[in-house]
């Protein structure tokens, strides 16, 4: 028997071992179409610049395992010339077909460099899209269109844009590994950011063991509704076993709400008065309104000032003006205009002598003896350990902000916010659409006019909250009166809007039908209404079908289309649920659209 | 010779430049390179000590209205007497005024405290060009040494203890329209851990530090002292 295959219901992978082993076949059972163009080796080795396919290995082993619960094929295979083990097995997943390549050496002597290339992708239709998990979808000058996170890798896809069939490829990696300590190579395929890169792609593998170890795993599943299934099977997939618990917490549940943050330097005329000596938090506020009122204040009195001396964080929350009592004040009159305030935490401020007992303590004693409703911790992209139930111990419901992007799973599970501080167009974060839950507003804090619009728009587009920060430490850099209409114009339609922009389902680089368009979607949790921000990266109009409305609607359903941001009441859906209309350059309009039952 | 005497500064002109790291919160001042006249000046030699502020609340009967941290250091209303000859310190820019005010003087503005510790040779530190660790209190610790302790440290027209030991105010407040600040010169022995943290260590002639002003209680440093100058007859 010389013929193999294996499915799980959606996708079949076929080989064949007569002259050596071979992949005949990667077949999508539900649309009847075959991925793989010809018949090609699963994997090829380079060693001292010879190259080694699959069939040159001998077959040792071939076989279908079972048992209660999985199913895999595997082959076992022997390069003599260098005494290297590679076994390659297929195994059943609940939605995919784990590809996995392991390798072992004996090596004759010394060990040597070994690279592997797995073939499979360059026979994949010409038709296919490739999404890549470093670059999902490029800008016009090449570069990713979305921030992206190591702990989140998407996946990559090969989708055929027509028809939105498709092969889905997740890429299991452990990030914070991401050296050549790592034996998985995974993360060389995950990096490559072009297309050409990616199909023909060399991993260095580390084979000094004798033992077969995993140094590929690919997981393929069938798409046939396009990138946005294979977003929401990632997105799930992701989530399966996050806890989500901390977002769920009632009495920080509040934070969610909070959309506008604002700096507040306490040096600057912008709060303090300098003549009584006073932290004015009213004008503040009352300035605030132009923005359409801020949610959070954060007070920030350490940088730059620490260092001059050797007091620390804890002790010039004792000597600005009022100290504690001062801090306590300021808090009572912003929660008397349902705002709530922040203090910073600065974690190089801790001296060598500083224990992780001793910042609990600190934070903890700040917690207790003022009113302050959460902690910003500075340059952090976690907390302390222990910090949050220390915090949560002294009185719930005051929250923790990072000022850094989380980097690892288990702090995007912990804490419940954090501050995205880029500005560029048209990408938002991965994590915007992975974990809406996650309160990010947006700022930068050096950015000015033009690029100050841009991060407006960044936040529009990405249906985000924003941090006001116009006195950078003693820069003053403040935003004109139109940027200030724009952003309070934003806040109303955020709120207004709030259930569907933060639903559970939103995806970003949502499938186009024009070149120049970028378009995040937003899915109200009822099913009745979602929301598409749509953006011309080019300089010329784009007009005529925008994208495809999914999922399609029952035929009982009628669709209402509105746009909410440019008033622009020239888009219409037309047949096959097709969204048209005219996007100016550089534009961005927010379409709404409502699913209602035919009366 | 006593702690509180006074040097003569010839009038003088030179091109004023200062170089110091500008981070976040910028620096709003002209750096130079540009020409200044510094006039005749009778500057103290020393910074002003505990013992001589002590002296002062004594004959003026001062006492500021935030008193938050003012002379922090002091113990029953008195410095401690290893304190002594050190350099008054956990005093803000509106104490230092007041003592020099009390006196007919001033704090030496920013670009005469550069010619006073440069001299007409423009050193790099007061004592020559190359820095030596042995000339100042430069340890890193915030612990102040007596401000006659380094006499091989004296500037070009004798003054002492410039550089390193403890900051010292300057005279104008500076205000950029939403801040206001003074700067400091001389850098200080104390340094923060961190880069993040204000810059600190014995430095050179040509840098200052802007100090953004908030209440008294955090005008009050460890670290900042101050000296008196008054401009002089030729």
């Amino acid at each position: 028997m010389s013929k193999f295959e294996i499915d799980n219901g959606r996708l079949c992978f076929r080989f064949d071992t007569a002259e050596g082993l071979c992949c005949t076949g990667i077949y999508q059972k539900e649309t009847g179409r075959e991925w793989l163009t010809e018949p090609c080796v699963p994997f090829i080795f380079e060693i001292c610049g010879k190259s080694y396919p699959a069939d040159s290995f001998r077959i040792r082993k071939a076989e279908l395992l079972e048992d209660k619960r999985d199913r895999a094929l595997v082959f076992e295979l022997y390069l003599e010339e260098w005494n290297i083990n590679v076994r390659l097995s297929v195994s059943v997943r609940e939605e995919c077909l784990a590809f996995l390549i392991q390798a072992g050496a004996d090596w004759p002597g010394t060990p040597r460099e070994v690279y592997l290339q797995i073939p499979l992708f360059r026979h994949f239709p010409e038709c296919g899209q490739w999404h890549l998990s470093a670059n999902p979808r490029p800008k016009p000058d090449g570069s990713p269109a979305l921030e992206l996170h190591e702990e989140f890798p998407l996946p990559v896809c090969c989708i055929e844009p027509d028809t939105g069939h498709g092969i889905m490829m997740e890429l299991p990696d452990y990030p914070e590994f991401t050296g050549t300590w790592n034996q998985n190579r995974n993360r060389q395929l995950l990096q490559i950011t072009n297309r050409e890169d990616f199909l023909h792609h060399n991993l260095l593998l580390r084979l000094q063991n004798k033992e077969a170890a995993d140094v590929a795993e690919i997981h393929f599943s069938s798409v046939t509704e396009g990138y946005r299934e294979a977003f929401f099977r990632y997105k799930a997939h992701i989530r399966k076993d996050m806890d989500f618990s901390m977002y769920e917490k009632e009495d920080l549940k509040w934070y969610r709400k909070a959309l506008y943050h604002h700096l507040a330097f306490a040096y600057s005329e912008e709060i303090f008065h300098y003549d009584t000596q006073t932290f004015e938090v009213d004008r503040l506020l009352d300035a605030g309104e132009e923005f359409g009122g801020y949610d959070i204040l954060v007070l920030w009195f350490v940088y730059p000032r620490l260092g001059v001396d050797a007091r620390k964080q804890w002790d010039f929350c004792d000597d600005i003006p009022g100290g504690i009592e001062g801090i306590n004040e300021l808090c009572d009159k912003a929660h008397a205009r349902g705002v709530r305030v922040m203090l910073p935490y600065n974690p190089w401020d801790a001296g060598d002598d500083e224990s992780l007992t001793d910042t609990l303590d600190h934070i903890a004693g700040l917690v207790e003896k003022t009113r302050i409703d959460g902690i910003w911790f500075d340059t952090m992209d976690s907390v302390p350990k222990g910090c949050r139930e220390r915090i949560e111990s002294i009185r719930p419901g005051v929250i923790c902000c990072l000022e850094v992007t989380p980097k690892v799973r288990r702090t995007v599970e912990e804490i419940t916010g954090s501050w995205n501080q880029r500005f560029r167009m048209p990408e938002g974060h991965v994590l915007r659409y992975l974990f809406p839950e996650h309160a990010a507003p947006m700022t930068s804090r050096w950015r000015v006019a033009e690029k100050k619009d841009m991060l407006i728009r960044r936040a529009v587009f990405n249906g985000t909250g924003f941090a006001v920060w116009q006195d950078v430490f003693g820069a003053w850099l403040p935003f004109d009166k139109e940027q200030k209409a724009v952003l309070k114009k934003w806040k109303r339609i955020l709120l207004a809007n709030y259930d569907t922009y933060f639903g559970k389902d939103s995806m970003p680089l949502y499938p186009v039908l024009q070149e120049a368009l970028y378009v995040n979607a937003f899915y109200n949790d009822s099913g009745e209404e979602e929301i598409y921000s749509v953006y011309n990266a080019s300089e010329s109009d784009v007009e005529g079908p925008l994208f495809r409305i999914y999922p399609a609607p029952a035929d009982d359903t009628v669709l209402q289309i509105e746009e909410l941001w440019e008033g622009n009441g020239g888009f219409s859906i037309q047949q096959e649920k097709i969204v048209s209309g005219t996007i100016e350059p550089e534009k961005i309009y927010i379409l709404k659209i409502k699913r209602r039952k035919k009366v | 010779m006593g702690l509180d005497e006074q040097v003569y500064i010839p009038e003088g002109r030179y091109i004023y430049r200062v170089e110091h790291r500008i981070m976040e919160g910028d620096c709003e001042y002209d750096h130079g390179p540009r020409m200044v006249r510094v006039p005749a000046l009778l500057a103290d030699r020393y910074p002003v000590t505990n013992e001589r502020f002590y002296r002062f609340l004594q004959e003026s009967g001062y006492r500021p209205e935030d008193t938050r941290n003012f002379l922090r250091h002091w113990e029953d209303g008195r410095f401690r007497e290893e304190d002594r000859k050190k350099p008054v310190v956990w005093v803000s820019h509106k104490d230092a005024k007041a003592f020099a005010g009390w006196y007919g003087m001033r704090l030496l503005t920013d670009y005469e405290w550069q010619y006073a510790a440069g001299g007409t040779e423009k050193y790099r530190y007061p004592w020559g060009d190359r820095y030596d660790g042995l000339k100042c209190n430069d340890t890193g610790e915030e612990t102040l040494t007596p401000v006659d302790a380094y006499p091989e440290g004296a500037s070009p027209f004798g003054l002492c203890d410039l550089c390193g030991n403890a900051h010292e105010w300057t005279e104008e407040v500076l205000d950029d329209g939403m801040h206001r600040f003074v700067l400091l010169r001389g850098g200080a022995s104390y340094r923060g851990a961190h880069f993040w943290h204000a810059e600190g260590g014995a430095k050179p002639n040509n840098w200052h530090l802007k100090f953004q002003l908030l209440n008294e209680g955090m005008n009050r440093c460890a670290t900042v002292t101050f000296r008196c100058v008054k401009e002089a007859a030729e």
